[in-house]
């Protein structure tokens, strides 16, 4: 079954009113979505007591079924308000500002939650990413996309996002999961993944690595962008990548990105990092799916309550 | 057990696999496995089937109190071995043959399950009988009744008599295996030149056309029945015991020749076999059923079993049976099975409570997934197909009468898949009952299958006595009535005609709405009330609106071979292959002339194996 439907300025939505068993490698997985087209059990009735939620597939749940996500568990803490989940998967932050602009835009929540996978940097920078069709055909699918004119304003391209889905070679601007694809796979076949990535102090996201680079430049005015225009309180959640997590990987890069971007704007960031890292590495493997970098149903229980307190905090 | 009661019923292994599920004793889903993998009456493990009932329910494995499993497995090893003693010398190759197919995939049951549903759950099994019993009592819309099921084989029974009552279900006599109604009807479709387990629909269609010449010899020869319709097969005619052949050569010579090739000319001989082979069928079922108000006491009959989607021999019960009411199961086949164990579980097994319900509790047999109109909106889109938006139901019903007024050959996806063989106006091709060509042409040109086979009439409930003999409702489209004779043209088939003109005969007008008027003046009727089906019964007053005819032709949506369409991408899939001429999806609109060239290739017809 569809998931999915076209949408002409953020590429994609989840098909409004649907209620699925989704196949997935992990076991299959309930969903519903509301009448925008998202993972919600109910419709927004009263935006101005409700809490707004942006991100990717770990924000909307890939994996897991509704009501096992940590926007789910933060609805157990939050009595008061109405949480509300505008996860799209597959997305960078280009396409949740551009979700935010359509849905969002002209209502006043609590608060707004800009939960960024910390790899949603790499998806900013292409104009395509890989799917599958119905045929089992790997082929391209346009997204649209920003960059900065000479006068270094932001710019959106490839709007209305093309509907035809173009074949691998008309395009390299595509998101690889990060270089050296080829060589990734081999090492991760090997067994090897794990170990090669403490030795050799993997980053996986090496956009973060310099205030100047041009992945950062661009999630920063991105993020500039969209939080100068959230008529309310908003926050920023960078949602650590399992590496991260499981300390295979140095998170330092991205979380001195973030704080700096905090200092400059003064928009709150609520690293959860250091929370989940509270129990014993080996038990944070759980914290993710079986066969899927996604976050298991533990996992989801984690980051809720990794940054509960702080969301409280602020409403 | 979790408090929201959930049970979920299996059948599979045989044919028609299924999967149904139960919520607190409301049946919330069930759908047969073809619809979803598109091989047509697929025994397989109904995965497909399974994952869409859990969908419809929302619930988790873990939410599931148990899964019931509609066959006894050990007692059908016990058949196998008592049959496969009594051929021998043969009887090694059949134990093995039988061994093989009836096990299968079952010596894997607990596995499949727990990898369609993530985590191992309770399981139980229910007979095979008694789940096809309950499938037909649990949903009736009867406090208590006389139930009646017959099929090919179960576990030992082939047809049984039961009473149920409130939450209780009791079988009182069985008729055990070898001696099968079901595989007398079974043998004569495979002498006939067409596909066991799939062809019988035809040869009750194609029985009208001959004279029951041979039924004297069929009793005499073939079967002995008493007087309560108890009865056994003389297995010197039958070879289905050795699982080689439905019927021995002693078979082939009592009927004078080998079995009709198949895809061959039908004859004479094929019509009469037919016609014979029904009148003793309808004999036997009629015995058995009084049979069954004797031993009972009740007034209501509830039926099962694949020889209760006999429907000509329903409506024979109807007119001459001792009963006042009679409900049968719409999945009666091995599919309702399903349903049956998760029902018998609950009722007989918990002991839940059992709510009657005036309509009954099944829902109109709605049971399978209705698609969003974001769902087909996504599909129309990606397949570039050119379509219009009705505002509401009501003005889509407006346009659809009006097309098939002007002629127009409709395909009607609209609201959840109907749960059973039949097609009640969800997954259905309609048209016009009054055209006169509108058979063959449904038949050749958008079925691809016999030009013989009669289609259905829908018509409003209340309107049914003003063309029917028949003065009840008929919403699963189970029961054969005659047209009114005022309604009827002086048509007479000439039944000792050797080489009948099938398409002559049927382009015939034999009465003011021949399309849906068979060659001996029946229909199998479905009456459509707008409790079950508000969007069909608006749409049938508005054709009568137009026409004064509050009757259309409706046969299932799909071709021959094919299992009825499941989803939009299956309907439109079907639609452009055929020669239909609109296609409604919900409230979206798809003109055959306003979309841009398709591919005319024709060898997707290898797709589907022929039945």
């Amino acid at each position: 079954m569809d998931l999915f439907k076209y949408h002409e300025r953020i590429g994609y939505t989840f098909i409004p009113n649907l209620k699925v068993r989704v196949d997935h490698t992990d076991g299959p997985y309930l969903m519903r979505t509301d009448q925008l087209g998202f993972r919600n059990d109910r419709e927004i009735t009263n935006a101005n007591n409700s809490i707004f939620v942006f991100g990717d597939s770990f924000t909307a749940g890939d994996g897991v079924s509704n009501g096992r996500r940590y926007t789910d568990f933060l609805q157990e803490g939050i009595k008061d308000s109405e949480i509300f989940n505008f996860g799209l998967p597959g997305s960078g932050t280009d396409q949740q500002y551009l979700t935010w602009e359509a849905y969002a835009k002209d209502l006043s929540p609590r608060l707004t939650v800009i939960a960024v996978l910390v790899e949603n940097i790499r998806r900013n920078m292409v104009q395509h990413r890989y799917v599958v069709t119905p045929e089992g055909e790997k082929r391209l699918k346009p997204k649209p996309y920003f960059d900065f004119d000479e006068a270094g304003q932001l710019v959106l391209r490839q709007v209305p996002v093309p509907r035809d889905l173009l074949p691998l070679e008309a395009s390299k601007n595509v998101d690889q999961g990060g270089k050296f694809p080829g060589l990734r796979k081999l090492i991760t076949d090997l067994g090897l993944k794990e170990n090669l990535q403490k030795f050799t102090k993997y980053q996986p996201v090496p956009g973060y690595n310099s205030a100047n680079s041009k992945d950062w430049l661009l999630m920063r005015g991105i993020l500039k962008n969209w939080t100068s225009q959230i008529s309310g309180p908003c926050v920023i959640v960078p949602i650590p990548l399992y590496q991260h997590i499981e300390e295979t990987a140095c998170p330092k890069a991205y979380q001195t990105r973030f704080s700096e971007f905090s200092n400059e704007t003064s928009i709150p960031v609520i690293d959860p990092l250091k929370k989940l890292q509270l129990v014993d590495v080996a038990k944070r493997r759980d914290y993710r799916l079986k066969n899927d970098t996604h976050l298991s149903t533990l996992g989801h229980k984690a980051l809720a309550g990794a940054v509960l307190d702080e969301i409280l905090e602020l409403i | 057990m979790t408090s929201q009661r959930n049970i979920l019923g299996v059948s599979a292994f045989y044919h028609d696999s299924a999967a149904a599920i139960l919520s607190r004793g409301e049946i919330v889903a069930a759908a047969q496995e073809e619809r979803f993998s598109r091989k047509k009456h697929d025994p397989r493990f109904p995965k497909h089937a399974i994952s869409y009932c859990m969908e419809e329910a929302f619930i988790e494995a873990e939410d599931l109190a148990l899964v019931a499993f509609y066959d006894n497995t050990p007692l059908t090893i016990d058949r196998i071995i008592r049959n496969s003693t009594t051929v021998s010398p043969q009887g090694e190759e059949c134990f093995s043959n039988a061994l093989k197919s009836a096990l299968g995939g079952k010596l894997h049951l607990r596995e499949s399950l727990k990898n369609v549903l993530g985590q191992d759950r309770p399981l139980w099994f229910v007979d095979h009988h008694i789940s096809h019993s309950a499938s037909a009592f649990f949903p009736s819309p009867f406090e208590e009744a006389a139930v009646v099921t017959a099929d090919g084989v179960g576990e030992h029974a082939t047809l049984s008599i039961g009473y149920g009552s409130g939450n209780t279900l009791d079988l009182i006599s069985e008729i055990n295996y070898p001696h099968s109604l079901g595989l007398l009807y079974s043998a004569f479709t495979f002498y006939c030149g067409f596909k066991v387990n799939s062809g019988e629909y035809k040869l009750m269609g194609l029985a009208p056309y001959g004279k029951p010449i041979y039924a004297d010899l069929i009793e005499r020869h073939l079967i002995d029945i008493k007087e309560d319709g108890s009865f056994a097969l003389n297995m010197a005619y039958f070879d289905f015991p050795l699982g080689q052949s439905m019927i021995s050569e002693k078979f082939c010579d009592l009927f004078g020749g080998p079995a009709r090739e198949r895809e061959s000319v039908i004859s004479r001989r094929e019509m009469d076999l037919a016609a014979s082979v029904q009148a003793v069928t309808e004999k036997i079922m009629l015995l058995i059923t009084n049979h069954a108000r004797k031993l009972t006491g009740s007034k209501n009959l509830c039926m099962a079993g694949g020889v209760a989607l006999n429907c000509v021999a329903t409506g024979k019960i109807w007119n001459f049976g001792d009963f006042d009411q009679i409900w049968v199961q719409p999945a009666a086949g091995d599919a309702g099975g399903a349903l049956g164990a998760a029902l018998y579980a609950d009722h007989v097994g918990l002991g839940s409570k059992r709510t009657v319900q005036a309509r009954g509790s099944q829902n109109a047999s709605y049971l399978g997934r209705r698609y969003s109109p974001g769902s087909i909106q996504a599909v129309l889109d990606r397949e570039k197909v050119v379509y219009a938006q009705a505002d509401n139901v009501e003005a889509r019903n407006r346009l659809i009468a009006k097309a098939l007024a002007d002629g127009l050959i409709v395909g009607h996806f609209s609201g959840r898949m109907e749960f059973g063989p039949r097609a009640l106006g969800a997954r259905s091709i309609i048209g016009d009952p009054r055209s006169v060509e509108m058979q063959s042409k449904m038949n050749l040109s958008i079925k691809f299958r016999e030009s013989f086979r009669p289609f259905a009439p829908i018509i409003k409930y209340d309107r049914v006595s003003d063309y029917f003999d028949f003065q009840h409702e008929s919403p699963y489209m189970l029961v054969v009535a005659p047209v009114n004779e005022a309604r009827r043209t002086d048509f007479e088939l000439n039944l000792n005609e050797d080489n009948m003109d099938m398409i002559k005969i049927v382009n015939h007008p034999r009465s003011d709405i021949p399309a849906v008027t068979h060659v001996d003046f029946s229909a199998r009727l479905q009456t459509v009330h707008p409790e079950d089906n508000p969007e069909l019964y608006g749409l049938l007053n508005e054709f009568e609106n137009l026409t004064g005819v509050p009757v259309l032709v409706n046969t299932s949506f799909n071709v021959r071979g094919e299992p009825i369409v499941e989803s939009p991408a299956d309907a439109l899939r079907c639609f452009f292959r055929t020669e239909m001429d609109l296609l409604i999806l919900e409230n979206f609109l798809i003109f055959k002339d306003k979309q841009a060239a398709r591919d005319t290739d024709m060898s997707w017809k290898g797709e589907f194996e022929l039945d």
